[in-house]
């Protein structure tokens, strides 16, 4: 959490996107019931209910992954973060979260902070992750036993950590798009789009 | 769990791109409404989402949504084919799309019942999955769905389905019934409903979550607290504290330390509900219950027992005891009904400006506002009950009610239907279907003429091919005739000069009495002369229509030009007719090209509209002027300075191609006068060696440097000529083509139409097999040999005395075993010629074919021959009985006659005989033949062709027999090979009447005897002379024509009177007696 109130640095502001990205990635792990929903424990953030893992594994991963992901953001490195729900047994993918984030990377030269509270940022992704929880009003149900991927995608000339492999970015041959919310921290902005497989209603 | 990182794969422009329907940024419709949008298992098109929600926002705009259910609501009536759910499928799905709150608006649970209704008794819906999840989602709409599941499974509606037993066993999970639910698995399992993979998952995915909740629920009953209860909690009816000190606020966080604890009135603190069971109380009832149920779980096969309750109902009235009851009664006085005043008793204000605007009642419309209307209450009974009732109904096959009119039309959807509208939908689809067959109409008419467009290409096709053939006829033609001309003294280059001498000759009086042959004589005297036997060429039977394309030759002119022009052949046709003369070469481009020449025009279809149009054909421009292709070459020729086309010609070869050109001009004119064909190779050599007279060269730049002039001549030309008939064109086209082809022909050689190659290709067609007295052998050919016998199959002759002989064949007499005589002919090709001349003959003739022809014939054919044996009794040849006595002239004038009867008889059958001499011809012994009138017999047919069978021969060119005639000149390259045989007789009879070969002159352009007739003793109007002048002379007429004038006849037959002899029968009787 950035200890200032008024102004915002690159470093908090890589705090607060990752910060987002944990709790996003758990509701929708939660909301789309990837896993078990007794899995999971209520924890207030962003004045509003939401539910974090209680599975140790998951929370392990999902902790290295924000911690990497942190790195990425206060190095200005990072593009885009994917979260992919594949049918388990047909390795079919079936929805396909987005999260695009721009970084404006002369904040890494320009030091001093960026004019916007905290507050008004956490307003913007509580109207993100709230968005994220309404869309099951058109999502279409997740009927069989779903496994989930998180791609990263990163500037050209990074170095791959250890625990990391390049892979395909996943994408849904004939998919409905529909784009979320969008917050911006100045220094990083997030915007998000969910992909689903189409439906053919008519 | 996977540790993937993506690399710089996709660029964000490139995702981007692939988004389909990214919505504007937060402006989302649909977050808005979210709580009003169900969801749908399936998932929602964000599109139809969103276009849903925004006209609901705006209200009045319906128009699309509305459109869209009309269409869908008299697709449901109109539908006529054989899968009538697919239209109440899309109809329900789409609704789901479109009304994302559900809603009464939507008519979702209406056209839910009618269509589950609707098929409820086909049976082969049943376990249609589309039917089937209709049902499913009838029953979720409902608020018993169990009692649905039971029905559909005691009516076997979706017992095949893995659908159906998930949705029911899910029902049961909801219920907390999880036994029950387990065995609705099992039940699905055991019924092999399909996918079976699905059903298993589900199974187990559903035993899954029941071992969770045991365990959870075990854990929880040992620790005696449930963990859940320990996680903050909301409570129903709490209260809760407020925020904020000026305005209250509702805390967001409902639970914990938000919540009041000086509570009053009730608190339910509820028991911890598991995400399963919403009905935690009501689970301890069905277990109860369940428990005992799930053991003896079985459908019931039987129709819904007890029918499922009424929904539940707001504002109902229970049924209860009314004995006691009374009305509260009012008093008189004390509550008078206020009438309400009719008039209000103030005024309202109304400003002046706002007028109400003046609204003429209009007609509700029922699409866009709901109809509101008294419930039935018969209306609202479960439709499970109204189902069950219908198909009560129908069983028991009474009806209370027949309607008179369309009722389940007007009410089949969701929506009702006037008849207007009906009528309307029907008019609308008849219009659509007019439009449809006049469409199909307007593409039929469209084919058709785009096949009778390739007709005609294949006909021009076939005639141009049918050119090359005439074209390589003529040529041997051409060349025999330059033979001719090249005794001449003077030698190549200077042989233009001679062809034209030659030219002149005709009109020569004194040369050409001087000369002995003068080939170029014969058809010198008339235009019909000449045009005549090019036109027989292609169309026998059409010798009359023709002569109009020679209307232009004016006889005087012709008369004259000799003494005016006769040094320079070539300035003739320029002179005489110009027009001829100018468009004449583009005519002839096309053809004199070799036709392998690839022009470029391949890739362009030719087009001949004006085939279609109108039936007229310019002939003169080119030969197939509305081939655009055709057209396309002319103009190529045509446009100065002339640069070629892809295929650039040289000059040289331009010029020779001009020579050709101008050639074929005198080819033109020949046509009148056919004297000029002859010296058109001469003609044509002299111009490739540029040995060219001024005038020549004159023309030369005529034709290829003032192409504009010629150019607006061509169209003049074109337009001049347009009248002539269609009709006409296949007399001259073929035969003028063949013409203006000959220059092109030097290097292919004439084909012998007689030849085994051709006879050979011609019978391939015809399965001879299939004649009668045809015999196929193998092995080699017999020997045949006098005095011996042959076995020929199961025959055995006995060979007598030969006959004819020659290189490729052999007739001999003979006889049967029974003494029969016979003729037979032994081939040494394996060609049955003979036979099938024979067969032809007897078929198209009858019994005419008995005079002249055998009337029994067999045939053997061999590997190496045939033998054909011919009944009949035979003297021997004419040529015999003439060595052993002259005749006297009337039995050569019966002959005579016999001998045009014959031909006439095989030329009207469209044979040939040509090779009629006295050798090939038997006379009949005298036994055998009484009750015969006829003497003669023709059983030879070596040289004979069948025009019927063989089309292509249309000249006397190529046929061995021919070929000294074409030496005299008395037959011409295009004379039809008819002709032959009219040589045939006159040679025959002149041997008979001079017992020598005749010799002919050319005097007057008529052709003639060259020494007097003894029998006529200098008398040129003697029978014989006439007779001679007639068959020497066919002009105009056709061979069948000449051959069965009568004035052939009666004077041959005047004279045989003249003889006093008896033309009868018994004319038999003195030929014998005499020989």
């Amino acid at each position: 959490m950035s200890s200032t109130l008024k102004g915002i640095t690159l470093k908090g502001s890589a705090e607060l996107v990752a910060e987002f990205f944990s709790f996003g990635i758990n509701s929708i792990l939660y909301q789309r019931g990837i896993y078990p929903p007794e899995t999971f424990s209520r924890v207030t953030q962003y004045d509003m209910s939401l539910y974090l893992t209680t599975d140790t594994k998951l929370k392990n991963y999902l902790t290295n992954v924000v911690t990497q992901l942190r790195e990425w953001l206060f190095d200005c490195t990072v593009q885009k973060l994917v979260l992919v729900i594949t049918c388990l047994e047909t390795n079919e993918v079936l929805e396909r979260w987005q999260f695009d984030i721009e970084c404006d990377k002369t904040a890494k030269q320009s030091s001093g902070p960026r004019e916007k509270s905290i507050k008004a940022i956490q307003e913007e992704i509580r109207s993100v992750i709230r968005q994220v929880t309404a869309t099951v009003t058109f999502l279409p149900l997740l009927e069989t036993a779903c496994a989930f991927d998180l791609l990263i995608y990163t500037d050209k000339d990074l170095e791959v950590p250890e625990k990391w492999e390049e892979s395909g970015p996943q994408i849904i041959a004939d998919s409905e798009e529909v784009r979320l919310r969008t917050f911006t921290t100045t220094i990083h902005k997030v915007h998000s789009i969910v992909a689903y497989k189409r439906t053919d209603y008519i | 769990m996977y540790w993937k990182l993506l690399l710089y794969i996709l660029t964000l422009t490139q995702l981007c791109s692939t988004s389909g329907s990214i919505m504007a940024e937060g402006e989302a419709e649909w977050e808005l409404s979210k709580e009003n949008i169900q969801p749908l298992r399936q998932g929602r098109a964000i599109s139809a989402l969103h276009q849903a929600l925004s006209q609901q926002q705006e209200g009045s705009s319906y128009t699309a949504i509305q459109q869209t259910t009309q269409a869908f609501e008299s697709e449901l009536r109109m539908y006529s084919g054989d899968d009538p759910l697919d239209v109440w499928d899309r109809y329900i799905r789409w609704t789901q799309q479109t009304y994302p709150q559900g809603g009464k608006e939507s008519n979702l649970s209406v056209l839910l019942e009618r269509a589950v209704m609707r098929f409820a008794d086909e049976k082969n819906y049943h376990n249609d999955i589309r039917y089937v999840s209709l049902w499913i989602k009838f029953a979720e709409n409902s608020t018993e769905p169990l009692d649905f599941y039971t029905y559909m499974h005691g009516q076997g509606i979706g017992i095949m389905q893995a659908a159906f037993y998930i949705a029911w066993s899910e029902e049961f999970e909801k219920h907390s019934n999880s036994k029950k639910a387990d065995a609705i698995y099992q039940e699905g399992i055991k019924c092999g409903a399909e996918p079976r993979d699905k059903l298993q998952q589900y199974h187990k995915a559903f035993q899954a979550r029941v071992s969770r909740q045991v365990v959870l629920n075990m854990t929880s009953g040992g620790q005696g607290d449930s963990p859940e209860s320990a996680q903050p909690e909301r409570l129903s009816l709490a209260v809760l504290k407020h925020r904020g000190k000026k305005k209250a606020i509702v805390p967001i966080n409902r639970t914990g330390a938000s919540v009041s604890h000086h509570a009053h009135g009730l608190n339910l603190n509820l028991p911890a509900a598991t995400h399963q069971a919403q009905n935690s109380q009501m689970v301890v009832f069905n277990e109860n219950q369940a428990g005992a149920a799930a053991e003896s779980f079985e459908p019931r096969p039987e129709q819904w027992l007890a029918p499922p309750v009424a929904r539940a109902k707001e504002n109902e009235l229970m049924p209860e005891k009314w004995t006691n009851v009374r009305m509260p009664q009012k008093s008189k006085f004390g509550h008078s009904v206020v009438v309400p005043p009719s008039k209000p008793n103030f005024l309202p204000f109304v400003e002046e400006s706002d007028q109400p605007p003046a609204v003429t009642p209009c007609k509700i419309n029922p699409a866009v506002n709901t109809v509101l209307s008294a419930r039935k209450p018969s209306k609202e009974e479960n439709p499970l009950e109204r189902l069950q009732e219908q198909q009560q109904q129908q069983s028991s096959g009474q009806t209370r009610e027949q309607s008179m009119y369309c009722k389940e039309l007007l009410l089949s959807g969701a929506a009702e239907f006037c008849f207007e509208e009906l009528r309307a939908e029907r008019y609308r689809k008849k219009f659509a279907l007019d439009l449809e067959d006049k469409e199909a109409m307007l593409r039929m008419v469209k084919d058709e003429l785009k096949r009778q467009i390739e007709e005609k290409q294949r006909l021009l096709l076939e005639k141009s091919q049918e050119a090359a053939a005439d074209h390589q006829a003529q040529h041997y033609a051409t060349e025999s005739d330059v033979i001719m001309y090249e005794e001449h003294p003077m030698p190549g280059p200077s042989a233009i000069s001679e062809g034209s001498a030659t030219g002149f000759k005709v009109f020569d009086e004194s040369n050409a009495s001087s000369s002995g042959i003068c080939p170029l004589k014969v058809y010198g005297d008339s235009e019909s002369a000449g045009s005549i036997p090019d036109v027989e060429m292609v169309q026998m039977n059409e010798a009359e229509s023709n002569g109009m394309p020679f209307a232009v030759f004016d006889e005087s002119a012709m008369c004259e030009q000799p003494q005016e022009v006769a040094p320079m052949v070539v300035s003739k046709p320029s002179a005489r007719k110009p027009l001829c003369a100018i468009l004449k070469p583009r005519a002839d481009v096309p053809a004199t090209r070799p036709p392998s020449e690839s022009d470029g025009m391949e890739g362009i279809e030719p087009l001949i509209e004006d085939a279609i149009i109108g039936s007229y054909r310019n002939y003169t421009l080119c030969h197939i002027p509305e081939d655009t292709c055709d057209f396309a070459r002319a103009a190529q020729l045509a446009s100065t300075p002339f640069s070629g086309g892809p295929n650039h010609r040289p000059c040289l070869s331009m010029e020779s191609g001009l020579a050709e050109d101008l050639s074929a001009v005198s080819v033109g004119t020949a046509q009148d006068v056919p004297t000029f064909t002859s010296t058109q190779d001469g003609f044509d050599g002299a111009l490739r060696v540029k040995k060219l007279s001024p005038i020549q060269e004159a023309s030369l730049e005529d034709g290829s440097y003032s192409g504009s002039s010629v150019s607006s001549s061509t169209l003049s030309g074109a337009s001049s000529t347009r009248t002539t008939n269609l009709s006409i064109k296949p007399d001259l086209g073929p035969s003028a083509a063949a013409q203006v082809n000959e220059p092109n022909a030097s290097a292919t050689e004439v084909e012998d139409p007689t030849s085994g190659n051709v006879r050979r290709r011609v019978l391939g067609n015809i399965d001879l097999s299939s004649f009668p007295n045809f015999h196929k052998k193998s092995g080699p050919l017999p020997a045949v040999n006098e005095h011996e016998v042959l076995s020929a199959g199961d025959e055995t002759f006995v060979i007598l005395s030969g006959i004819i002989s020659s290189e490729s064949y052999a007739v001999h007499f003979g006889q049967t075993k029974s003494s029969e005589n016979v003729v037979m002919k032994v081939d040494l090709h394996p060609i049955p010629w003979d036979f099938y001349i024979n067969t032809l003959l007897r078929n198209r003739l009858g019994s005419d074919s008995h005079k002249y022809f055998s009337d029994q014939s067999r045939c053997f054919l061999y590997d190496g021959g045939c033998i054909t044996v011919s009944w009949g009794h035979y003297q021997g040849t004419l040529q015999e009985c003439l060595a052993q006595s002259p005749f006297q002239e009337n039995v050569t004038a019966l002959i005579a006659i016999e001998l045009l009867e014959l031909v006439g008889q095989m030329h009207s059958c469209h044979l040939v005989h040509g090779g009629l001499r006295p050798n090939t011809l038997l006379l009949r012994h005298r036994t055998g033949c009484e009750g015969l009138d006829s003497v003669l017999r023709a059983v030879d047919f070596s040289h004979s062709l069948d025009l019927g069978l063989q089309p292509e021969v249309t000249s006397v060119l190529g046929h061995p027999e021919a070929q000294a005639f074409l030496k005299q000149g008395v037959l011409s390259s295009s004379s039809s090979p008819y002709q032959m045989d009219l040589l045939g007789i006159a040679e025959t009879v002149h041997v008979m009447l001079e017992k020598r070969s005749m010799q002919l002159v050319c005097k007057d352009s008529e052709w003639e005897l060259a020494e007097d007739l003894e029998v006529a003793s200098g008398n040129p109007e003697d029978v014989w002379c006439k007779f001679f002048r007639t068959i020497l002379n066919p002009g105009t007429q056709s061979t069948v024509t000449v051959l069965l004038s009568t004035d052939l006849y009666s004077s041959v037959e005047g004279n045989l009177l003249s003889c006093s002899s008896i033309r009868s029968s018994r004319a038999v009787t003195p030929v014998e007696s005499e020989l």
